[in-house]
């Protein structure tokens, strides 16, 4: 049965919490990556390697797996780099998505389950849905996302969770909860119309 | 699908828990639906949701992991970007008695056919990096590529039984031969295992054997499930 790796809580270390990634040094780390500089890899994996690492060790739970996931999430960016542009949104958030990819396939691989999510489609992000983050991505902090999430009904928190963090299918979800297909549909659905409007998301056609 | 079936498993489709059959149906069905808008936005929160992993885990990677992201990338622009390389230098044809080893086991020959080894693997290299970090833990990323567009990575904390080692460029074989990879030290061969190709000719995996910086890494061509010892000239070889 799947499981997901308990929450790591911030702090308790000596090291400091990771400066935000300004627009500005995003934009640039991306124009270098186009021009196919290895030290823009580089520089991009001192400001936010740790926190790549934090997201592959939340899901896969196992220190070796979470660094092989972000070095091929890292290697992924850089293939990806002559179409890393605005569309795909700053590059921080499309590495931690290459992250999260290559953690869920790499955890499902392990449990033996399909892999679901193809890590390196041709459309990596959907363009409407970046426009849409890039709008609060500032304001979504770990602090705010975590307290948006703790705010769910218990029951929508948890089988987000299970997708997001446990890379887990509706079918499987229900299996694992006892909760009715229909139902896992509904949660996930309400936990993330609930999260939209936290996050102040808003919905445009 | 209806709408009203499309719009139970928008959260489920962003958050990649449908299957693919769902999946194919939502796609084709969203491009002419309204719905499209509230899958691009709950999408949007997903993006948000990896804030929710903690910025400063409990742990962190271990130091060598920035060098091997860098390593991982400066060799795959090498691989990709033939400017980078020096004209292609032909493979030359060894004669099998520089691999021939001695009768009671796995053994390297003279010490003068070793150097003639190391001055034909000079002659090869187009590329090569190795990384050593001069830190507790004594981690090495070693790359190495052939002319022919053979390559091999070797990542490993020097002296413990862990490397992980990838390679690439390697044609498929028939069902009764394999590739076998191999460590040669002090003149003798020890088997790291024989390996498959995926279609792209790569693959990659864990050798549960504690490589020493000065050790050769070499591929030969065996018969199916390997030899005791290299039979054939090698395809590749680097000294880590």
């Amino acid at each position: 049965m799947a499981t997901i790796a308990p929450p790591l809580q911030a702090g308790g270390t000596a090291t400091q919490v990771p400066k935000r990634i300004s627009r500005e040094e995003a934009d640039g780390l991306a124009a270098r990556l186009r021009g196919r500089d290895p030290g823009a890899v580089e520089d991009l994996y001192a400001m936010i390697g740790r926190r790549a690492f934090g997201l592959a060790y939340r899901v896969l739970g196992d220190g070796s797996a979470a660094e092989d996931a972000v070095q091929e999430a890292f290697l992924d960016l850089w293939r990806l780099a002559p179409a890393v542009d605005r569309s795909r949104g700053r590059v921080d958030s499309l590495l931690m998505t290459l992250v999260h990819r290559r953690s869920i396939d790499a955890l499902r691989a392990r449990e033996r389950r399909t892999p679901i999510t193809g890590v390196m489609p041709d459309e990596v992000l959907d363009h409407n849905a970046v426009e849409l983050f890039e709008r609060v991505a500032d304001a979504l902090t770990h602090e705010r996302v975590v307290e948006c999430m703790e705010s769910l009904p218990a029951d929508q928190k948890i089988t987000i969770e299970l997708a997001y963090f446990g890379g887990l299918t509706h079918t499987e979800i229900a299996e694992q909860t006892g909760a009715p297909l229909g139902t896992v549909k509904s949660r996930l659905r309400l936990g993330l119309l609930r999260l939209r409007a936290d996050f102040g998301i808003e919905e445009t056609s | 699908m209806t709408c009203d079936e499309v719009r139970d498993l928008t959260g489920a489709y962003v958050l990649g828990s449908t299957t693919e059959n769902e999946k194919r149906q939502i796609e084709n069905h969203v491009a002419g639906c309204d719905l499209h808008a509230e899958i691009a936005s709950l999408a949007a929160v997903t993006l948000g949701l990896a804030a929710a992993a903690p910025e400063v885990p409990e742990i962190g990677p271990r130091s060598g992991l920035g060098a091997r992201i860098s390593a991982a990338v400066r060799a795959d622009e090498a691989a990709s970007d033939p400017a980078s390389a020096v004209a292609p230098v032909s493979r030359p044809v060894w004669s099998r008695p520089r691999w021939s080893w001695a009768s009671s086991g796995a053994r390297f020959v003279p010490l003068s056919v070793a150097a003639a080894l190391a001055v034909a693997v000079g002659a090869l290299i187009i590329w090569n990096v190795t990384l050593q970090l001069n830190e507790p833990g004594e981690e090495l990323v070693h790359f190495f590529k052939e002319a022919d567009g053979d390559w091999v990575r070797v990542e490993a904390t020097l002296g413990e039984p862990n490397a992980r080692v990838s390679l690439g460029g390697f044609d498929p074989l028939p069902p009764d031969r394999d590739y076998q990879l191999w460590a040669v030290r002090d003149d003798s061969a020890i088997s790291l295992g024989v390996f498959d190709p995926d279609e792209d000719g790569k693959w990659s995996g864990d050798i549960d054997f504690p490589l020493e910086r000065g050790d050769l890494i070499a591929i030969t061509e065996e018969a199916e499930g390997g030899s005791s010892a290299p039979t054939t000239d090698p395809l590749l070889s680097t000294r880590l």
